[in-house]
């Protein structure tokens, strides 16, 4: 395999990691502008706990993953007493302050950026991304994934039939904490090395925009965005700059004609997307 | 005698400073089929929802077999027993049938376990077998793996009652269950419900179709401007001058 192209899988991988990370606050409608906070708190654990304590790759994800949980369990009471794009905003901030403190430790190197030893090929994020997506696609055929849909539609209605809202929520936020630390931790070692800048809430965006495209009603939502996030950009790089503008151009013509996504039941008939567009008073 | 399924003590609840529902009581004996009716705004969904805990009673108590239940959260409330539809359809439109109907049993699902089982792969077994052998008994069954948000208005409100069936309810309230619907289909609704009832179900019904209320309903409670004015049966009901002055008279004369 040429170096380009395992470049490319490996990303994928790490893209589809990210992306599930954004998908589960999306599916009970939240909007999560922290998930690059979090993946730069999964990649320096693992970088730092790799680098200065010798843990092998598995043991630095593992890490990566534990103190991004619990990072998010203990700031989701204040962040999520908030709801809508105040949560989007407190998640933004969020985002900015993480990012703020590893530019200025200087453990792990300030704004130089920070080496990591420990290199991990292709085979390692490729396993890590097939069970995540194993196991989301197994989640999705249980009970979770009727109970995070409801909760997205109708929370008062869920509360009544005994949904625990509050609890839906922190274990969302946590689990999602987790993955995005995971890609984080895959990047970290991918890539070998690490810097603050990269973890910016533009990243976040990014990432939920793919997903959206994807399609935020399915599991298999995030897979195909980060397939179509990864490959188009480099199907497009004859075009040069031009290849952002059509990409972002396809991004709305998402948000506009269809914004459940690719993975969701398509209508029948010509012209019927148009149609639903023209008549989208309701 | 045992405790009633239901019961209302001065319940009162106002919005800033409109009195919405004031000083209302009433009893639902175990397994009666009552029904509450009243003109437009005169607080008969805010009853539901004071007793369902979608907001809390200003005044008042409301107990549920003996059970004080309006100190008790409104998530809780379905584990004493009581479930409910909504007048608005309140479905997941996007999620099939059969998992609209699985939601109903939420307050059943203790512990992680009963996430754990990948209900949609396993076909006919465990949670999925129960929502079909619901929606069976209101012979719905067929509709089971079409997305809920596609299928007919009358459909839908019996779907809302499979979905409530699922929590295994002492008593069931209905909001207008026969708004919307034929005569014919009103008619087969009340024969299921007289069937559920027949079993033991208790159920407190608002409706506006007073044919509907006359073949189910054994007890009437009529609300006007927050306040109960009459109850008894349908056709004391009609004899009641308040009654008429307020709501069946100007329908009827």
């Amino acid at each position: 395999m040429t170096g380009y192209l395992e470049g490319i899988l490996v990303v994928l991988c790490i893209n589809a990691v990210l992306g599930y990370a954004a998908y589960l606050p999306l599916s009970i409608g939240q909007i999560n502008l922290g998930i690059a906070g979090f993946m730069a708190i999964g990649a320096y654990t693992s970088a730092i706990v790799t680098n200065e304590l010798g843990f092998p790759l598995i043991l630095g994800l593992f890490s990566a993953i534990a103190v991004a949980a619990v990072a998010a369990a203990l700031i989701a009471y204040p962040v999520l007493r908030t709801t809508g794009i105040y949560l989007a905003f407190a998640t933004f901030a969020l985002n900015e302050i993480v990012r703020s403190l590893f530019l200025n430790i200087e453990l792990v190197g300030g704004a130089a950026g920070y080496p990591v030893a420990v290199y991990s090929g292709i085979l390692f994020p490729a396993l890590v991304a097939a069970v995540v997506t194993l196991l989301m696609v197994y989640s999705g055929a249980t009970r979770a994934h009727i109970v995070l849909a409801s909760v997205r539609r109708d929370e008062a209605v869920s509360d009544l039939f005994g949904v625990n809202i509050r609890l839906v929520q922190l274990i969302v936020f946590v689990v999602s904490a987790g993955l995005a630390a995971a890609g984080g931790s895959l990047y970290a070692h991918y890539f070998s090395f690490i810097e603050a800048q990269h973890f910016t809430v533009f990243l976040s965006i990014t990432t939920i925009l793919y997903v959206v495209v994807g399609g935020t009603r399915s599991v298999w939502g995030p897979i195909v965005g980060a397939l179509i996030y990864t490959f188009l950009p480099e199907l497009l790089r004859d075009s040069g700059e031009w290849r952002f503008v059509i990409f972002s151009a396809l991004i709305i013509a998402f948000i506009a004609f269809r914004p459940e996504g690719i993975v969701a039941p398509w209508p029948s008939g010509p012209g019927s997307l148009v149609a639903r567009w023209v008549g989208r008073s309701r | 005698m045992s405790a009633p399924a239901l019961e209302l003590a001065g319940v009162c609840k106002s919005f800033g400073g409109l009195s919405v529902v004031h000083d209302v009581s009433f009893s639902v004996a175990q397994g009666e089929r009552v029904a509450l009716i009243g003109p437009n705004g005169a607080g008969k969904t805010t009853v539901f929802n004071l007793i369902t805990g979608v907001y809390p009673v200003d005044a008042g108590r409301v107990t549920a077999s003996d059970r004080r239940i309006d100190e008790l959260p409104s998530r809780k409330r379905i584990e004493a027993g009581i479930a409910r539809t909504f007048q608005n359809i309140r479905l997941v439109p996007e999620l099939d049938v059969i998992d609209n109907v699985i939601l109903g049993e939420q307050s059943l699902c203790k512990g992680i376990r009963p996430y754990l089982a990948p209900i949609r792969w396993l076909g006919d077994s465990g949670a999925r077998a129960q929502a079909r052998s619901v929606l069976a008994e209101i012979d719905l069954q067929r509709f089971d793996r079409q997305k809920a948000g596609g299928l007919p208005y009358g459909i839908r409100k019996q779907i809302e009652i499979a979905r409530a069936l699922m929590a295994g309810p002492s008593i069931l309230l209905l909001d207008e269950p026969a708004a919307g619907l034929n005569a014919e289909e009103a008619a087969e609704l009340s024969r299921v419900l007289l069937k559920l009832s027949d079993a033991g179900l208790t159920l407190l019904i608002i409706e506006h179709d007073m044919h509907f209320v006359d073949q189910l309903c054994d007890h009437t409670i009529v609300l006007n401007f927050g306040r109960k004015i009459a109850e008894g049966t349908l056709a004391e009901i009609r004899r009641d001058p308040l009654v008429r002055e307020a709501y069946i008279g100007r329908s009827e004369h």
